[in-house]
Formats: C-alpha cells, structure tokens, sequence
C-alpha cells in the first residue's frame, strides 16, 4: 500500500470514528458514508492547510446538517493532523 | 338505489369529453334504465380499479425510470418515453399535471410549483436523479394521503376519458389563473423576499407555496369548489365500504368448520404491533435512546441524503412510510432522530430534514439485534 492510500483509509478511518455527524461510523456496512468528503481534506492538506483551516472546512460540511454543535470537527481536523505527521515521519 | 344527484356525477365521469361536471343536471328526466345501469357498470369498473391500486399509495411523488412520475395509487403525473437513443426521458404537461394536483390537493396550483415539477423533469432528464427528488420534495406538497390519492386517481380517470385539464379545473371553480399558465412566462427569482410555505385562507391550515396562486397570495381563499368529486368520492366510498364488507363475509364462509359451526366462530385475536411509545426510555447506546414518535415529519432532503438513497436504492415512500409508522423512534446525540422500520432506517435534523438513511440490507449487528428486541 502507497503512502497516499494509506493516508485516504486512516481518513476514512477517522471521519467515521472520530467525527461521525450522522451517528453511522460503528456500522461496517456503511463504511462508505463519508467517501465523498475525504477528496476535499486531502486536498486541503496537500495545499498545507492549518488545522483551523480544516476544522473550518469539516464544520462546513457539517453546517448543511443543521445539527446541534459540539467538539468533534475539532478533534478530528487534530486527529487527521497526527496522522498525517505519522505517516510522513515513519516514510522519512 | 343510486340517488339522482349522485348519478349525474357518474354519468359526468361517463361523459367526461363533453360534460365533465358541467352544470347540475346532466341526467335528462328521460334517461333509461338502460341507461342507468350503464353509468352503474362504468362507476363499478372505476370502483373495482381503485380498491386494487389503493393496495400501495406512494404518498410522495416518486420517479421511477419504468412509469414516470408518480404519485398517490399509482397515478402518473408525468410519462416516461424513449428518444432516438432509447433513454428514458420524463416529460410534464403542465396543464395536466397542475390539474391531477389541483384535484388531489383541492388547491390551485401556483406557476412556480409547476415550474419546479418542470426543473425536476429536466434534471431527471439530464442524469442528475438525486438532484430532481430534491427539486421533487422543494416543491412541498402535503403528502398524498388516501383521500388525496382517490381524489387524484378521478381526475385521472376523467382526464383519461378525454375530459380536458382546463376543463376539470373550471368545473371545479379554480382559479382563473390557471388557464393562463405560461411554462414560459419569465419567474419572479428566488430570494425575492416573499413570504412562503404558508397557506393563503385565514381559516386554513399549513400549507405548501405550490398551492399558493397569485389571487391566494393577495389574500384570496382557495376556492373550495370540489363539491363534485366530493359528492362522487362519498358515493364511491358507500359502495367501496359495501364491498368491502361483502368481501369479508365470503372470506370468512369457507373458514368455518363443522365444529365452528357447534362452537361459534374463533375470537378475533388482537396481537399489538410494536410501537415508539413501548421503547420510550430504553437507552440502545449509541444508536440512541427511545422517545414517542415525535410530532417532526419529513420536510426536506439533503444532498447527501439524497445521493445515500440513490446508492442505497430507497425511494421516497420507503422513507415515509418509516417515519410515519416506525417501529421506534430514537433520540440521537446533537439533535438527531433516528427512525426505523424492518426496511429502513432514516436519520433527520431536528428541523425534519433527512440527513441519512439506509435499508435493510445495510442494518449492522446492532440494529438488528434492536429489531430482535422490538419484535421479542
């Protein structure tokens, strides 16, 4: 597996885990929900985007939901961050 | 006995291409027996072919690549045909369709609504389906309930019958700017600042701005003159419940034994169908925690919604049919709720807006060991 697929699955990994808006990450048969936003992060992380920036860009996405705010952009924007930094250190 | 007053509604169904509900008195004081019994016979057919399309109501409007554009029991709004290439292209007559939805609705239907119905169609056209049930669900109409839909099912029957839409539409007192309705006629454009989604009448209730003519919204009242399909609709519901009663009597004759016959027919047994109401309270984890059925219905779609259900292949109905009757209803955490039934599950906003769904063949472990639970 190439760096990028495997920075695309933890991504994946991460927005169903971790960020989850529509409450669906635990079901592995809806592992999918969340494809078409992993192509825009990527994209802004190979522009060197800020982690603000992508929390800005995750609540983005979420503000069509209308949904009650919480933390998890946050987190999630932090968490996409590290691993990112991890596959890039372990690859130097 | 057919009463007289009812009979000359029938025959205005029989007669549709000239009469159709024109003034009272369309039976002459002359007509024959004969006469009389066929307008019997054709309203029978027309009774026969509603009590076997009222099996499945679509209470949405729903595109289907086979029909077209359908709604109610089964009746199509718009067609679908081939071009030159065979792809299906829907295509919406806007006289006849405003007319259907006048009918069913018992509104006149303003130029924008149809206008979206049209955008809809294209969309469909162009291979953006997700796109065209968004437009489809922006239009806002009240879902087709089973008066609706046997209203509609009429128009249909009469438009069939070669009655035309301006026709229906003035027999039954509707607005005149219906007639005028120019697919055409250049839009007031979006975001112009006017009031929507409410209905016109000060004595009415909620109402979608498809409904609102331009006389409505300078504070005019619906027009409220469907009396003649109502008077046709309570006829037919007499016969339909006379049917329907006749229907059970011979369903149970053959059921009964011998022994039946010593000890008295079976008790009816009543098995309670699970409901919202019993799970209320009951935390299922992550999925959420059991509340009543909440008074929040479908109000819009999502894009991303929408793309999951054309993926997903769930149509519109599945989704109502859900959150209308669902099994249990679950308070998820920021303000989600989740709906379920043995063939879907629906997620909305707090607003009413479907934010994700899915079908059965999509319930993990979890989901189904809740519906184990609900059917314990």
């Amino acid at each position: 597996m190439n760096n990028t697929e495997e920075t695309t699955k933890r991504i994946r990994t991460i927005l169903l885990k971790d960020w989850d808006p529509l409450g669906v990450g635990d079901n592995p048969n809806l592992a999918d929900e969340y494809d078409a936003y992993i192509p825009s992060v990527l994209a802004l992380l190979g522009n060197h985007c800020t982690v603000d920036e992508l929390e800005r860009h995750l609540l983005g996405v979420e503000a069509s939901w209308e949904l009650a705010p919480d933390s998890t952009a946050a987190q999630t924007a932090r968490k996409i961050f590290d691993t990112l930094q991890e596959c890039q250190d372990r690859d130097a | 006995m057919i009463s007289r007053d009812r009979t000359d509604l029938v025959r205005a169904y029989v007669h549709a291409p000239v009469s159709a509900f024109a003034p009272r008195g369309i039976v002459p004081p002359n007509t024959s027996a004969r006469e009389m019994e066929l307008l019997v016979e054709r309203a029978q057919e027309l009774l026969h072919k509603w009590n076997e399309r009222a099996e499945r109501l679509h209470p949405c409007m729903e595109i289907t690549g086979e029909g077209g554009l359908m709604l109610g029991a089964g009746t199509m709004l718009g067609e679908i045909w081939r071009d030159e290439y065979g792809r299906p292209r829907l295509a919406i007559d806007g006289a006849r369709t405003g007319a259907l939805l006048a009918s069913a609705f018992e509104r006149p239907v303003a130029a924008d609504g149809l206008a979206k119905l049209q955008r809809a169609a294209v969309l469909w056209n162009e291979d953006e389906k997700a796109l065209a049930h968004i437009h489809l669900a922006h239009i806002g109409l009240p879902p087709c309930d089973e008066a609706a839909a046997l209203r509609l099912f009429i128009a249909d029957a009469l438009l069939t019958a070669g009655a035309s839409p301006q026709t229906l539409i003035e027999a039954q007192n509707l607005a005149p700017h219906f007639a005028k309705f120019n697919i055409d006629q250049p839009r007031v454009p979006a975001g112009n600042g006017r009031e929507s989604g409410q209905w016109a009448g000060e004595d009415a209730g909620p109402a979608p701005a498809a409904f609102r003519s331009r006389r409505e919204r300078g504070g005019r009242r619906g027009s409220g003159g469907f009396h003649a399909i109502h008077e046709f609709l309570d006829w037919l519901r007499g016969k339909s419940n006379e049917s329907a009663q006749e229907d059970k009597s011979s369903e149970l004759q053959p059921a009964l034994s011998p022994t039946d016959s010593i000890s008295g027919p079976v008790p009816e047994q009543h098995v309670s169908s699970p409901k919202p109401s019993d799970f209320v309270g009951q935390d299922f984890g992550k999925l959420g925690v059991g509340i009543e059925k909440p008074q929040l219905g479908i109000r819009e779609f999502d894009s991303h919604a929408a793309e999951r259900m054309i993926e997903r292949g769930i149509s519109i109905n599945d989704m109502h049919d859900t959150v209308d009757r669902p099994l249990i209803v679950l308070q998820q955490t920021r303000g989600r709720v989740y709906y379920l039934s043995d063939n879907v599950a629906v997620v909305l906003n707090p607003k009413g807006r479907v934010i994700t769904t899915y079908s059965a063949s999509d319930f993990d472990a979890k989901v189904k060991a809740l519906l184990g639970h609900i059917h314990k």
